[in-house]
């Protein structure tokens, strides 16, 4: 049986898409890769399929890969799952009458396990369907799969793309961040932090000296509520209406942790919780807590990692 | 020109969720259950596209069991003129793919419309597609987790993040719409909305009307928590701290 995996790259192939490539050996033998406008990951899979275009428009770039799975007898389809990945594959699995499994965590004997509930509650789902599946794999919680091929590239070429959307304004981000899904370490600072200022000055400092003193990628994390204050942009917040991590470590600074927030965070591998009050519910998840005021503990914190 | 909305019948989200004593479903005992916090967003962004031009109508559509009319209701009470319910006791357990045939069907038989919103992801199941899916087999434009809607002409004018930064994008309706958060607050039903909602329709629809057989792909088998968390160590200083990032977590 043969499996195609959407890849995507950023620079170099997406970790995500890495874990969706390993996923994918639990059913197939031969594994064929399909991405857009890069060459990244033919080390990695049997076949590399390239797309060449000069806009990215999920619709179009859909009807490709139908064009592939037809043409290649497709009957999986595996991919990271990011919010790019699913635009186009969604769309996918209604022109192909597919079905569409997102977020897969595990296989375990059969069975697809995917968090459900926000995050509340792990269900365990069996899959039977004869036509295509499509099946997406959650970020950080699969292996990475290895190199070793060097495959065959066939490049599709699509020029002067026309499409009923319009990109009318672009307001691109000043400095590239890491995405808080794909970091192994988030700072995330709530409204204990106080004001804007002391949010941006004192996590950036801390995010700086740990990235300098781990090598690790470390992104900054927000609260809904500090969103809602203005403070910073909706891309970083984590919980229920922002995004889901689970990062290697957790630092969760002045944050209460109402469930909304911990339904975000909670599969964290360590989580550390900096916070003036003993009784705030972060500490019923975090392993390791620090019960202080923070605008005297951070600064400390920082003077300390950096002279390590 | 006429907007739909589609939301979901989902637990609160200050809810505990506990499981049934079999494992094999969400205890639902004292759950109470609350329009879908996306779906929210999206109807706000009607309610303001309304604001604006009052010819506008608007559709809203959920799909469970009998109580669900209490929160089309409640949408009502906001300037929703109409209201469906698709009534099915299990809809938490279909797969994305007999979700979005029984919206198409819903679309096919009460349609057209405009723009069809539909929140980002469903936070009961946890499916993001149903927007692309529809719009793949229905062949319409869609964008995905869109933060604020327009109307200019025959277009939507639409903002959205993504990695790289804000987008905003004019899409040429009829067309789909997933809502991600948006950046301003869902309003309360006023006084007089919750009076005029008396007066307009929920219309019940049982699934033998839509002529769909229910057919599971996806079999959901049991349910259980997540792993239990180990337990809060509480350390005195920074030195414990790097301690700890040292010798526990060893990134240092
Ligand atoms: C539908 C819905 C969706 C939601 N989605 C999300 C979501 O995605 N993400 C999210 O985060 N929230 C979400 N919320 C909001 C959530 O309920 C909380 O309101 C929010 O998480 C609170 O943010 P906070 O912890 O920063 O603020 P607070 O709850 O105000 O907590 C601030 C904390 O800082 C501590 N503190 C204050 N000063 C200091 C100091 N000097 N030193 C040390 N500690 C200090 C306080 O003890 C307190 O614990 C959602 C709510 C709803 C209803």
């Amino acid at each position: 049986m043969k499996a195609l995996v959407y890849l995507e790259a950023e620079n170099s192939i997406k970790e995500a898409s890495l874990s969706a490539i390993e996923f994918s050996k639990n059913f197939c033998k031969e594994i064929y890769g399909f991405i857009v406008n890069s060459e990244s990951g033919n080390k990695f899979v049997q076949k590399l399929y390239v797309l060449e275009v000069d806009r990215f428009i999920p619709k179009i770039i859909a009807k490709e890969i139908q064009k592939v799975i037809e043409s290649e007898k497709i009957e999986y389809v595996f991919f990271g799952s990011t919010s790019s990945a699913i635009e186009v594959l969604s769309y996918l699995a209604g022109i192909t009458n597919a079905i569409f499994f997102e977020d897969v965590e595990g296989y375990e004997n059969g069975y697809f396990i995917k968090s459900i509930y926000s995050n509340k509650i792990i269900g365990s789902f069996k899959i039977s369907y004869d036509g295509i599946k499509i099946i997406g794999i959650k970020p950080k919680s699969y292996n990475l799969a290895k190199p070793m091929y060097n495959s065959e590239i066939i490049k599709i070429k699509l020029e002067n793309i026309k499409d009923d959307i319009e990109l009318i304004e672009v307001k691109a981000k000043e400095t590239k961040e890491i995405d808080v899904t794909e970091a192994d370490i988030v700072v995330s600072g709530g409204r204990g932090l106080g004001s804007a200022e002391n949010y941006h000055s004192l996590l950036k400092e801390l995010i700086k000296v740990l990235n300098e003193k781990t090598g690790l990628k470390v992104a900054l994390g927000a609260s809904q509520a500090v969103v809602d204050a203005g403070w910073i942009d909706h891309s970083h917040q984590v919980g229920q209406t922002g995004k889901t991590v689970s990062p290697l470590l957790y630092f969760a600074i002045g944050i209460s942790g109402a469930i909304q927030h911990l339904a975000g965070m909670r599969t964290s591998k360590y989580i550390i919780a900096i916070n003036k009050d003993s009784e705030a519910p972060i500490f019923k998840v975090a392993d390791y807590g620090i019960v202080a005021d923070i605008n005297i503990f951070l600064p400390e914190l920082i003077e300390k990692i950096k002279s390590y | 020109m006429r907007i739909l909305n589609i939301f979901k019948r989902v637990p609160d989200t200050y809810a505990e969720i506990k499981l049934s004593k079999d494992n094999s479903d969400i205890d639902k005992e004292n759950l109470n259950y609350v329009i879908d916090p996306y779906g929210e967003y999206a109807m706000e962004t009607s309610l303001r596209i309304k604001d604006k031009d009052s010819s506008i109508e608007l559709v809203v559509l959920t799909i469970g069991p009998e109580n669900s009319t209490e929160l089309l209701r409640n949408a009502l009470a906001l300037g929703f003129d109409i209201s469906y319910l698709i009534k099915y006791e299990n809809y938490e357990k279909l797969s994305p793919l007999a979700l979005s045939k029984i919206y198409i069907k819903f679309i096919e038989k009460y349609g057209p419309f405009d723009i069809i919103f539909l929140p980002k992801v469903d936070i009961d199941t946890n499916f993001h597609s149903i927007c692309g899916y529809l719009a793949g087999y229905l062949n319409i434009n869609f964008i995905t987790s869109i933060t604020t809607a327009e109307i200019v002409d025959n277009h939507a004018i639409v903002e959205r993040e993504t990695s790289m930064g804000k987008e905003k994008l004019k899409i040429k309706t009829p067309c789909i719409l997933s809502h991600d958060k948006a950046p301003y607050e869902i309003r309360l039903a006023s006084l007089k909305g919750i009076m005029l909602s008396k007066k307009k329709p929920i219309n019940i629809i049982e699934l033998s009307e839509l002529e769909i057989k229910i057919e599971e792909h996806i079999i959901r088998n049991t349910l259980r928590l997540p792993p239990q968390r180990k337990g809060v160590k509480f350390l005195n200083n920074a030195d414990e701290l790097i301690k700890v990032l040292k010798e526990e977590i060893k990134i240092l």
